[in-house]
């Protein structure tokens, strides 16, 4: 069934929406909240809810890149599983590492009267990655939003592990002087 | 702000950069970087005449893969060049004898002990995405390896097909190609003379080289002060680094590069203990064997 198909369903309010995102999207759904969950039973449960926050928002939302959407509405679920689960110092998985990472980026003082809301955070870390080579801006959403690991991107990219990490850590540098650049921190 | 905050914000990429990352990524292996490499080797196949870098610079530290870098300029030694017109062509292979294998990754790991990827890039160059590759021959009736070279090239910039691109008005591309052999073959490079003198990495004698290359566009009523050419608007950097590693011989070569970029992709590559610093030059240059 086509993405299209299945938005229609969900339009219609058809139960079948839900199975039909399953069958096509569950195995992928599933692997963006292991990645963050790193936890079996959680992932499954996450993806459950996937289901039901996406039958709640479709109508009035009519998601031009359904596969996209979904795996949005995932990892943000996922996030607030891990969070309620206050296990970002002792959890497993990729999320406390990439953390860690992302701290290097935000080291340094930050300007309080330019904070700015999330939203325009998402806008500028968008123009961000268009703006790097093709293959270093898939690595890093690769990272940074399907939470994947290292040996995972490597193995996508056909690179080695060192050199996966090579590109992440030029590119963590270039977000710094970026966000520096539009004003989010001080050197 | 903290990181999570900007984990956060990552949630919102936009559909298409997430759907950009979800494609499949072509394996097809390609050997583009010998095509270029060995080119750009081959535009300086000279002979060399020893002559040691004047110690104008201060003592140094610098870091190369997060390790400490002390370089002791006076103790290093630059076998300066000049270019020479030399045969550089490739030996040919009678394939009816010689049988041909294209390794990959696995292979040459395995066969090299690691994957070209030194600790220190200099900023701006990138590695092509291809696979680490190489073509290998073997005789038919012995089984005997008689070409095992291979290697991989970091670049500022990239045609579509892999292979390397200026990103300036000079048409020379930056950056720079690390060869290697266990059999000592290179296809073409620069020719050790007598008197050619090593620097000291960390106890391995490099042999350091550098030749000015001309480029164009060249004015056809002048000619060059060496007489050889037209005279050229003018000449950029090739530095090499050539030493044995591991059972293998290595040269590496940078073009468009400072010396101390060369000095230190060399130093990532020989420092065997990264959280220990690494000393180039602690002592007087020798005469190599």
């Amino acid at each position: 069934m086509t993405d299209d198909q299945i938005i229609a369903l969900y339009w219609e309010k058809n139960a079948a929406a839900i199975a039909e995102s399953s069958q096509k999207y569950g195995t992928y759904c599933f692997s963006v909240a292991h990645n963050i969950l790193h936890n079996h039973e959680d992932a499954e449960e996450c993806v459950n809810d996937t289901w039901l926050h996406t039958w709640r928002a479709i109508p009035p939302q009519r998601p031009a890149h359904l596969r996209s959407f979904l795996a949005k509405v995932t990892r943000n679920l996922a996030i607030n599983r891990f969070l309620a689960q206050t296990s970002v110092k002792r959890g497993g998985g990729q999320l406390p590492l990439i953390l860690e990472e992302l701290a290097d980026c935000v080291a340094g003082g930050s300007d309080v009267e330019n904070i700015c809301t999330a939203k325009e955070l998402s806008r500028s870390i968008n123009d961000f990655v268009r703006a790097l080579p093709k293959r270093d801006g898939n690595i890093f959403v690769r990272r940074y939003f399907f939470t994947e690991s290292v040996t995972e991107i490597a193995k996508r990219y056909a690179l080695t592990e060192n050199h996966v990490a090579v590109i992440l850590t030029r590119t963590r540098k270039k977000l710094k002087q970026h966000l520096i650049k539009e004003g989010y921190f001080h050197e | 702000m903290n990181s999570l905050d900007l984990y956060l914000a990552c949630s919102d990429m936009d559909d298409h950069i997430l759907a950009r990352s979800e494609q499949p990524v072509s394996g097809q292996r390609r050997l583009l970087w010998l095509k270029w490499g060995t080119a750009a080797a081959c535009l300086c196949l000279i002979l060399t005449a020893a002559a040691t870098l004047s110690p104008h610079r201060c003592n140094g530290t610098a870091g190369a893969n997060g390790a400490e870098l002390h370089i002791n300029w006076e103790n290093v030694a630059v076998n300066q060049s000049t270019r020479e017109t030399a045969d550089s062509a490739m030996r040919n292979f009678d394939t009816s004898i010689y049988a041909e294998e294209i390794w990959g990754t696995e292979e040459l790991l395995s066969y090299y002990g690691w994957d070209f990827i030194p600790g220190y890039i200099p900023e701006g160059l990138v590695a092509d995405d291809q696979d680490l590759s190489a073509r290998i021959l073997r005789e038919r009736e012995t089984g005997l390896l008689v070409v095992d070279y291979t290697g991989r090239g970091y670049w500022s910039a990239f045609y579509e097909d892999g292979s390397p691109k200026s990103d300036d008005d000079l048409y020379i591309p930056t950056g720079f190609t690390i060869s290697a052999s266990k059999l000592g073959l290179f296809r073409c490079g620069l020719l050790p003379v007598d008197d050619t003198k090593t620097t000291d990495f960390g106890g391995i004698a490099v042999t350091l080289n550098h030749c000015s290359m001309p480029y164009g566009p060249f004015d056809p009523t002048q000619q060059a002060p060496n007489g050889l050419y037209n005279l050229p608007a003018g000449y950029y950097d090739i530095y090499t680094a050539s030493f044995e590693f591991n059972g293998a011989e290595y040269e590496i070569m940078t073009q468009r590069l400072e010396l101390e970029e060369l000095i230190r992709i060399t130093a990532s590559i020989l420092n065997a203990q990264p959280d220990q610093p690494f000393i180039v030059g602690s002592n007087p240059p020798a005469l190599l064997p």
